[in-house]
């Protein structure tokens, strides 16, 4: 045991875990060896860069200076990964509570427990009730931890918002120049139009048209370069994380919003490009 | 130069509204280039910007761990710091304790960010107020019965807590509790700016001797090593040194430390990437669409001014200076646009949780800047060329013509 344990020294492969280290050892011992060893999981990250799988015998230690307690991997397990846990490198493995107490040499210790309630309608009241123990521990409801949890990405929606307001804004002024543009364009036209007979309310509507018809155009285009961009971006997230989060989502709630703003944005600046073709007369329009 | 210039001007004057409405586009993108220009490597200018104004050009932190990110501690840090301060180079190694404890004040209980440190001066804070903890004392209470203690802004204002005031430190949450575990009587004597402070945290300094009698920890153990350096150009390689000599512990230098917290900044590298992307090829769009069709009405024109004498390449040159120029104009209101919005963005962000009162998101600083304006001149270059291609190959008699029949 103790050869074994000075080869593994010498071939150990260091990676840290939280609090907690691993060293791979070579090899698994006997028969009741194994069965003294305690079982581990090991994540599918773990055992990737530990290049070990089930069966394998690894080291852990509380520290990097050990002292280190041999345990068998049973399982690997792909871990379900929060969205805050991204672009972490940390890799995890799970222990029996027992076996990770007598490693952390913490006794009796625990970090959080979680209780489950019969009636979960009265989680508000047990709170209140554990907390006035005052009994050296914190009691949340599940709704408050989920709450503190999530305003991370509540700030994110805000952001994304605010970003999505200044590129809608973008996006209309340039809306807004195309439309000016070919309004200019459309001077003569508009000019020979109104010198037949056309109203100018007709002409306003056609130059309205033409807008609405650009915006929604552009819109279907955009929806199409999105849905192929999101693709893009998951794909290629899902593999730089390792996850099979979706990190962009298009939805029809969502599409239905892009094409009914950029019709209305379309409008918006057709009739600023009507105002601009209108105030000349048309004479002028046609160049007397 | 001077007539493609001069042409140049006196095509955009042409037509002011049309001239107006594209620099206004220009500016919003440009401003939101700006913006994620300043995003991309914002959060790591502030950080790198918080840390050297520090002082510390070393940390060092128990190995696979960032400074206060768990309970590890160095074991025996006090030797380690000895060793490390007789190093050439070196000013001073501070070994700094960090946990959480609970401060008594009545019947409250505040949760608390404990600092502790060996002794005064020790630059991870600045007193503000009263005084700094006193040399020498190893935290037994004084014959005034306390251990001095120095606060956080957040304690003094948000507590009602003030100098003199005497407060109960322990592990235990509750009164209950306070039987089994390590309790300290302390008295504040001084009020201190703490850095990478979050907006509401309650902080405070006591003795190192103090902290870990209540962690209930032996020995000289500590969270971090801060090594403060007379030449810190030295600070790589003592880094190296640092970790030869305990493979228990990581050591970085400013750089180092930046590197390895980069590492979690990869959705605001990411996110500033695409979004930068897209405004520069929106910003594109709009000047080939606007320059394309200014040359589409100058046809005429262009095929005069060849026809004058002009090279095919000087009329590439004025095309291509119109579209520079359209992004020239547009630069200092995007840039006055991208840093008012760049504010209320990083306004909003450090509404998040976990954020440090001094860093910011979005941080403007001289390279930006000079990328903004390089992205977006060589953008409105890079749009000008398909016009100027277009303009390029007109031929004279045939474009003449056809102006004149038309």
């Amino acid at each position: 045991m103790t050869r074994a344990r000075r080869i593994t020294a010498a071939v150990a492969l260091l990676v840290g875990v939280g609090g907690g280290w691993i060293a791979v050892r070579p090899g698994p011992g006997g028969a009741s060896e194994q069965a003294e060893i305690p079982p581990v999981f090991l994540s599918d990250l773990a055992a990737r860069r530990l290049g070990v799988g089930p069966g394998a015998q690894i080291d852990l230690a509380i520290g990097p200076g050990g002292p280190w307690h041999p345990a068998r991997v049973v399982r690997v397990y792909r871990p379900a990964r929060y969205p805050t846990e991204l672009g972490q490198e940390e890799i995890e493995f799970r222990l029996h509570l027992p076996d990770l107490q007598a490693l952390a040499g913490r006794g009796d210790q625990v970090d959080s427990i979680v209780v489950r309630l019969r009636d979960p309608a009265s989680a508000s009241g047990v709170v209140e009730r554990l907390n006035a123990a005052s009994l050296g521990f914190r009691a949340y409801t599940s709704t408050d931890l989920a709450a503190q949890s999530s305003s991370t990405f509540e700030v994110i929606t805000r952001f994304h918002r605010a970003i999505g307001v200044v590129t809608i804004l973008a996006s209309s002024v340039f809306l807004v120049a195309i439309m000016t543009l070919r309004g200019e364009a459309m001077q003569q036209q508009a000019g020979i139009l109104r010198l037949i007979g056309v109203s100018p309310r007709t002409v306003a509507g056609a130059m309205l048209l033409v807008a609405a018809g650009v915006a929604l155009l552009g819109s279907g285009i955009g929806i199409g370069l999105g849905f192929l961009l999101s693709l893009g971006i998951n794909a290629y997230y899902q593999r730089l994380f390792d996850t099979a989060l979706v990190f962009s989502r298009i939805t029809s709630p969502l599409v239905g919003m892009a094409t009914i703003l950029s019709a209305l944005l379309g409008v918006a600046a057709g009739a600023v490009a009507a105002w601009r073709l209108l105030r000349r007369t048309p004479l002028d329009q046609v160049g007397r | 130069m001077q007539p493609i210039a001069f042409l140049t001007v006196r095509t955009l004057m042409r037509t002011p509204a049309r001239t107006a409405l594209v620099v206004l586009g220009l500016g919003i993108t440009g401003a939101l280039l700006l913006d994620m220009t300043m995003l991309a490597g914002g959060l790591r200018a502030s950080l790198g910007g918080v840390l050297s104004r520090l002082g510390f050009a070393v940390r060092v932190v128990p190995r696979g761990t960032l400074p206060f990110s768990g309970d590890a501690q160095i074991a025996d840090a006090d030797g380690l710091a000895a060793a490390i301060a007789t190093r050439p180079g070196v000013a001073g190694a501070v070994p700094v304790i960090g946990t959480d404890v609970y401060v008594g004040r009545g019947d409250r209980r505040i949760p608390t960010f404990a600092l502790g440190v060996p002794a005064p001066g020790s630059g991870v804070y600045t007193v503000l107020e009263g005084t700094d903890l006193s040399a020498g004392r190893t935290g037994a209470g004084g014959a005034d019965g306390g251990v001095p203690v120095v606060i956080n802004r957040h304690m003094a204002r948000l507590d009602g807590i003030g100098i003199g005031d005497r407060l109960i430190v322990s592990r235990s949450p509750g009164r209950t509790l306070e039987a089994f575990v390590a309790v300290e009587t302390c008295r504040v004597v001084g009020v201190a700016d703490f850095y990478f402070d979050l907006p509401t945290q309650r902080s405070l300094a006591v003795p190192s001797p103090v902290l870990r009698r209540l962690q209930g920890r032996s020995g000289t153990g500590a969270s971090l090593i801060l090594v403060r350096m007379t030449e810190p150009a030295r600070a790589e390689s003592l880094a190296r040194w640092i970790t030869a000599r305990d493979p228990r512990v990581d050591a970085f230098s400013i750089q180092q430390f930046l590197d390895r917290a980069a590492a979690r900044l990869t959705y605001f590298n990411q996110f500033s990437l695409i979004l930068g992307t897209i405004s520069i090829a929106v910003a594109g769009l709009l000047i080939t669409s606007i320059v394309t069709l200014s040359v589409g009405e100058r046809l005429g024109e262009i095929a005069m001014l060849r026809a004058l004498g002009f090279t095919r390449g000087r009329i590439v040159e004025l095309v291509v200076a119109e579209g520079v120029a359209l992004s020239v104009v547009s630069l200092p209101g995007a840039l006055s646009l991208g840093v008012a919005i760049g504010d209320y963005l990083d306004q909003i962000l450090r509404a998040a949780p976990a954020v440090p009162e001094g860093l910011h998101f979005f941080t403007l600083t001289a390279q930006a800047v000079a990328r903004t304006a390089a992205l977006l001149i060589a953008t409105g270059a890079i749009a000008g060329a398909y016009p100027a291609a277009v303009a390029g190959r007109l031929g004279i008699a045939a474009t003449l013509r056809r102006e004149i029949v038309s």
